[in-house]
């Protein structure tokens, strides 16, 4: 039995675990990973019944989760459940075998639980898709991969789940190709999430060569002896996957584009799910981020500006989802911020609660997506209020929650990231923080009022209606959540969560982190109500005051900035400046020369034989003798290197 | 180090020296009258039959001189191993029996595939 | 001297048949095949006679307990008799069967090698020498056989309908696979120089051979003669280079090399020039950068069966030679081959990533992709540990499965389309057959190295002994080309999933053979990237070498 070195509070014991319920924590998985299988075999001949299997699995998963959960809640330790080795090569060892603990548990409850529910709405959303069936199949496979990738007891293993969640994605993202835009969306996605890949596999290297293992709870348990040189490059590495898969600076291009996906996607993997991933890896690597307060602190500056500068960009926009995208950066940001100042538990707290109101408000913009026919232009709707009752009733929640008004699920859980931002001495980091707040209360407010408030501005042929009982269940089930969900989960700083996570938390007490200011939470709190209520003042003043369907309204925004923000800060032009545009010109640099010797011989098909003849003969003859003095050009610096270091 | 390649060496240079030498004089004293019959290809006293540059042989010439050196290598193998025979025994029989007997499968297929016919 | 006059009896060597047994099997077996191909109508004339030869063979062997052999050459003995009156009047039938039979056996005789000489039983490896030398029967000889046999089973299948589609199923094809087979056996197998070289080019002028198969397509020509002639230039630097080797040393034993050659007594310089002349030899086998042209044309013009066979059997047997040669030969000259390898290895990958972005012909991409994989497999040799070895040779086994299965389905795709497979021609692919576009989608995935397949696993077990062995950016790049990579490769997979076909394009077509062969590779795909322990253990034994 070894104990861990989780400072903060009693450490977990580990318990090697092959019968009971823990033992059968491997269902979690393999249910809809069959499922996943299943539906795709039977599509042939069970048709659109086929989803109701994959419904079932994602629902089976579901309760045996909870059953885990309670398991785990019942008697807290670290479950260990032995399962086959994948690698054992020359010391090098990797297992398939399953890590369960309070933090697995609450990551279950969550994929699995709001996994469901996107299921369940699915069959409405998506009714009459002539591709249905594989739907379900695909969120099946992601389910699945999302759970190992929870689930890995080793960092391999969870890199798996890692890139199979970026797999199944891609398939999302990309559902509906024949719009070619969806498509390169996809793959924007999958290649800027390759470039996370890059620095998670070094950061692999990097463990391993360090400390001979990748076993999470190994690696865990020896982060103490780390030098502050090889844990500051470790942890950057590791952010450096993460920020891909989180979507944070400056890795964040693919998430907007990622909306090309049908809504309940974006609802489940890019917003409560997928990207929370990088999240949870850091959090689950705590001992070893804390072995670096260097790094942690460039992980809080990401993180908050991350929130600033998405914060600011969703102030401009006009797309019903990708405001709500935009602000899903800014959210995560905040969530990062909370791993970078060490409250480390404060983050997992705003991702649950965040996975409530931000999977509530998806689901609640693809509600009202399908009532106008798929428009998304928020300037287009206005007063949705009183056609679409249940839609508004809960996006109300979802967003005063989001806003962080009390006592909503995420004013709980942003107020405690800032404080513990301000209590540990970030006070930069704060600020910027607060600021973001105030930011995400407006833009929210904006979005809120544009769509549902004010008077309609629809066009004449849409017909906007309420959506069926299969889309607005899982709504008002989220809703419930978002609303209650802060205040039971963790209402004041040492609340049921954050004792139950205790254990699979780091503690920075060692070090020495000391507040930012004399200020204390009896001041910090009101300050953030204050600032949520004064982002939702302005919007107010902007596009409720005055009738906005007159053409005057006055963005409060303005001018050049405005301009920077609707581009989003140029960063796609950038990139494509720099990265696409380089590659696309080095690769053609080094095709030039053989593209032009082959192209030669193989065009000119259906002239005369003895011209064909004649043609390839000389360019034939050219090629080869290209290549061979190019063979001969690099014999010559292969020798010459050679000859050169033994003198 | 490299001294004792160093007589190669000078062969090597000393023989290029000739073959370049001998030529480059020659071109440089020799008197220059040229006349048809000189300037014409020389193909073993016969008038030659076309200009050589530019024609193609038929690849069955080729064939032909390929599998000549095939065969030609095998009786390469032969001598040696005719005079070593006696102390090799019924060992050095077997392994020139499984040598000569690869070549004949190849034999037979030549034969087989036409090979040795020239239409 | 062997021309010594007195009559001394000379030194016969110990012929160990059983170290080169299922080269042996294979050569007989071309050649019966090569009989069988000329006697169009009297097939049985050739068949018959050669059954009993091997049936009394075998029964003389099994009577002498050496049971395996002895059944092998029983069970090949009857299976040709029995192909030729199966299958009276479809001669291509009885050589693809008796080609197969005798590839079965020589995996069976693999194996029994390994249990009978090789497996210590604790699942570590005693290496042999045999041949006076000339042979090493270890880790490196048996993966490679190992390789090379299961790639060729596969490939037959699997080329077997596209040849006969194109009307080049001529009867030379299986006795000229089954002699590259061997030579590349040998390749992996070869402890001293001359052995070799000769191996080397064994398999290469039946590779030059098979590439020009095509006789009608101008492509397969031009690449024949490509491969040719540059194969050619290779083989004479090599040579030189080799003679080098020998001038320094004054051995052709690559053992005896390897403990002269850092000899404070050897001429370092000549040793030096030698190693460089090997280095662009091998290196235009094994297609590094930069002496990788010939590969694009030669892939692309080449018969797809035959381009998967060159692809994944050749890769792993050049590879073998170049574990040999640096890891037994000249690990003394570490320090003056491995930066330079590692910038190979280096441009290799970058430059086959970058290029193939760009292609729009499937096989073409495929071969800037190999290059690419030579690249990632160099990263095991130059690490110079035993975890980089048993790297290299498991990356090859994955690289060979992953390959066959691209290249089968390409076959598929081919096979109905009668020509070129262009990027364009795979539109919709995952609507109108979902199967191959699956199956296609799964080996690009492999080789781009994506979790759970057997690409992945290859590619880490690289990965991680380059870093341990210190070739930290030489790994960074590896990782950032596979970025690039997987781009390429995906948009593959976007093109048949993610695009909607704009006419009726002809689906692809599916045998039996062509099915057991993609099936096949794909099985191993996955089993080798979810499972790969019980090859891994072996990958990880063969690090015993004759040294």
């Amino acid at each position: 039995m070894i104990q861990l070195a989780y400072a903060a509070g009693e450490a977990n014991e580990v318990i090697e675990a092959t019968s009971g319920v823990i033992g059968a924590a491997w269902l979690v998985p393999a249910l809809p990973l069959v499922g996943f299988v299943v539906v795709l075999l039977a599509t042939r001949t069970l048709r659109d019944r086929a989803a109701v299997i994959a419904i079932a699995a994602s629902a089976a998963a579901f309760v045996v989760s909870v059953a885990v959960a309670i398991a785990v809640l019942a008697d807290p330790a670290s479950y260990v459940r032995p399962m086959p080795t994948w690698i054992d090569v020359g010391g090098f060892t990797v297992t398939f075998d399953l890590l369960v603990d309070q933090l697995t548990a609450v990551m279950l409850l969550v994929v699995t639980g709001v996994g469901f529910l996107v299921h369940l709405y699915s069959v409405g959303y998506m009714h009459g898709d002539e591709r249905y069936p594989r739907f379900f199949a695909y969120l099946n496979l992601f389910l699945a991969s999302m759970l190992i990738l929870v689930l890995a007891g080793d960092l391999l293993t969870l890199f798996l789940g890692w890139e199979l969640v970026g797999l199944s994605s891609y398939l999302l993202i990309g559902f509906w190709f024949e719009d070619a835009s969806n498509a390169s969306a996809a793959k924007k996605a999958f290649v800027t999430n390759r470039v996370g890949d890059v620095s998670f596999m070094v950061a692999m290297f990097l463990a391993f060569a360090t400390f001979g293992t990748l076993e999470i709870l190994e690696l865990v348990e020896d982060a103490a002896t780390l030098s502050s040189t090889t844990a500051f490059a470790l942890v950057l590495l590791l952010m450096g996957g993460a920020a891909a898969k989180s979507a944070q600076i400056p890795l964040h291009v693919w998430l907007p584009d990622a909306m090309a996906g049908p809504t309940p996607v974006s609802a489940l993997i890019h917003a409560a799910t997928m990207v929370t991933a990088g999240v949870y890896l850091t959090v689950r690597m705590s001992p070893v981020l804390v072995a670096s307060l260097d790094a942690m602190t460039v992980i809080a500056w990401i993180g908050a500006l991350t929130a600033l500068l998405a914060a600011l960009v969703a102030v401009r926009q006009d797309d019903i989802k990708k405001i709500l995208a935009y602000s899903t950066v800014s959210q995560l940001g905040f969530m990062f911020i909370a791993v970078g100042v060490g409250a480390f538990r404060e983050a997992i707290f705003h991702l649950v609660t965040h996975a409530f109101f931000k999977g509530l408000l998806f689901l609640a913009a693809g509600s009202v997506m399908h009532a106008m026919a798929n428009r998304t232009d928020i300037w287009r709707m206005g007063g949705l209020r009183k056609v679409m009752p249940v839609t508004f009733a809960t996006s109300l929640i979802g967003w005063l929650a989001i806003s962080g008004i009390p006592p909503f699920a995420g004013f709980f859980s942003k107020d405690q990231i800032l404080t513990e931002a301000y209590l540990h001495g970030f006070g930069g980091v704060y600020v910027v923080g607060l600021v973001a707040a105030i930011l995400t209360a407006f833009y929210m407010s904006r979005w809120f009022f544009l769509i549902f408030l004010g008077t309609p501005r629809w066009p004449a042929d849409a017909h906007p209606h309420e959506s069926p009982t299969t889309m607005t269940t899982p709504l008002i089930i989220l809703a419930v959540l978002s609303a209650g969900g802060g205040l039971a989960l963790n209402p004041v700083h040492s609340g049921p969560l954050y004792q139950f996570l205790a254990p699979v938390s780091a503690s920075v007490e060692g070090l020495g982190l000391t507040p930012a200011g004399p200020l204390t939470e009896a001041v910090l709190i009101p300050v953030a109500i204050v600032a949520a209520l004064v982002g939702i003042a302005t919007a107010w003043a902007a596009y409720l005051r005055r009738d906005v369907s007159q053409g005057v309204v006055r963005e409060p925004v303005r001018g050049p900035l405005a301009e920077l923000f609707e581009r989003k800060f140029f960063v796609d032009e950038l990139y494509e400046a720099v990265f696409t545009r380089f590659g696309r010109r080095a690769a053609e640099v080094m095709v030039w020369f053989d593209t032009r010797v082959i192209d030669g011989a193989v065009n000119g098909a259906g002239a005369a034989s003895l011209a064909v003849a004649r043609t390839t003969r000389r360019t034939q003859t050219g090629g080869v003798r290209t290549y061979v003095g190019a063979m001969l050009a690099g014999a010559i610096v292969v020798v010459a290197v050679l000859m050169l270091q033994v003198r | 180090m490299l001294a004792e390649y160093l007589p190669i060496l000078l062969l090597f240079l000393v023989a290029s020296a000739f073959a370049v030498g001998s030529v480059a004089v020659s071109s440089l004293v020799g008197p220059r009258q040229p006349n048809p019959t000189k300037l014409s290809a020389y193909e073993s006293g016969n008038e030659p039959l076309a200009d050589v540059p530019g024609t193609r042989f038929s690849v069955k010439f080729y064939m032909v001189a390929m599998l000549f050196l095939i065969f030609d290598i095998e009786a390469v193998f032969l001598y040696p191993w005719a005079l070593v025979f006696r102390e090799l025994g019924w060992f050095g029989l077997g392994q020139m029996a499984l040598f000569v007997g690869i070549l004949g499968v190849a034999f037979i297929y030549e034969i087989g595939r036409g090979g040795l016919e020239w239409d | 001297m062997v021309l010594a006059q007195d009559a001394t009896t000379l030194d016969v060597p110990d012929v160990a048949w059983s170290s080169f047994a299922p080269e042996l099997l294979l050569t007989a077996a071309a050649l019966v095949l090569l009989l069988v191909a000329i006697a169009r109508g009297r097939q049985l004339l050739v068949a018959a006679p050669t059954g009993v030869v091997a049936v009394g063979l075998g029964v003389w062997l099994v009577s002498t307990d050496v049971v395996v052999p002895g059944a092998v050459a029983i069970v090949w003995g009857l299976a040709l008799p029995a192909a030729v009156f199966a299958f009276p009047h479809r001669g291509s039938l009885v050589q693809a069967w008796g080609a197969g039979v005798a590839l079965a056996g020589a995996l069976v005789l693999t194996g029994w090698q390994f249990v009978t000489v090789l497996g210590d039983g604790a699942g570590g490896m005693t290496p042999q020498s045999a041949l006076a030398g000339a042979l090493a029967n270890d880790g490196i000889a048996f993966f490679t056989r190992i390789t090379v046999y299961l790639t060729a089973l596969i490939v037959l299948p699997l080329g077997y309908g596209y040849l006969r589609d194109r009307r080049i199923n001529r009867a030379e094809v299986e006795p000229l696979l089954l002699l590259a087979v061997v030579g590349m056996a040998a390749l992996g197998t070869a402890n001293d120089l001359i052995t070799l070289f000769v191996a080397l080019e064994v398999l290469s002028l039946a590779l030059y051979v098979l590439t020009g198969l095509a006789r009608r397509d101008r492509r397969s020509q031009e690449a024949s003669l490509k491969y040719f002639v540059m194969g050619a230039v290779a083989s004479a630097i090599l040579l030189y280079g080799m003679a080098l080797m020998y001038v320094a040393t004054g051995s052709l034993s690559l053992p005896t090399i390897g403990s002269v050659v850092a000899l404070a007594g050897t001429n370092q310089l000549v040793s030096a020039l030698g190693l460089a002349l090997v280095t662009v030899g091998i290196g235009f086998k094994v297609a590094l950068v930069p002496f990788h042209l010939w590969t694009p044309d030669v892939y692309q013009g080449a018969p797809t069966n035959i381009t998967a066979f060159m692809a994944a059997a050749t890769k792993a047997a050049g590879f073998a030679a170049v574990l040999r040669l640096y890891l037994v030969a000249f690990p003394g000259l570490q320090g003056l081959w491995a930066p330079v390898l590692a910038v190979l290895a280096a441009a290799s990958m970058l430059y086959g990533a970058y290029v193939a972005l760009v292609q729009r012909d499937l096989k073409r991409m495929l071969a800037y992709s190999s290059i690419t994989h030579a690249g990632y497999a160099t990263i095991g040799v130059v690490a110079v540990t035993d975890a980089g070895l048993s790297g290299t040779l498991w990356y090859l086994l994955t690289y060979a499965v992953s390959t066959l299965g691209a290249f089968g389905c390409v076959i598929a795709i081919e096979r109905r389309r009668r020509g070129e497979v262009a990027l364009v021609d795979l539109r919709g692919l995952g609507r109108t057959s979902p199967a191959v576009a699956g199956i296609l989608a799964l080996c690009l995935l492999s080789l781009a190295g994506m979790p759970p397949t057997a690409g992945f696993v290859g590619k880490f077990v690289v990965f991680q002994a380059g870093i341990e062995a210190g070739w930290t950016w030489l790994v960074v790049i590896g990782v950032l080309s596979s970025i690039v990579a997987a781009f390429f490769y995906l948009r593959i997979a976007g093109v048949m999933f993610l695009e909607t076909a704009d006419d009726d394009r002809p689906l692809p077509a599916s045998s039996l053979g062509l099915t057991t062969g993609i099936a096949v590779s794909a099985t191993l795909v996955v089993f080798l990237g979810v499972q790969p322990q019980a090859f891994l253990h072996l990958a990880d034994a063969a690090a015993a070498l004759v040294r």
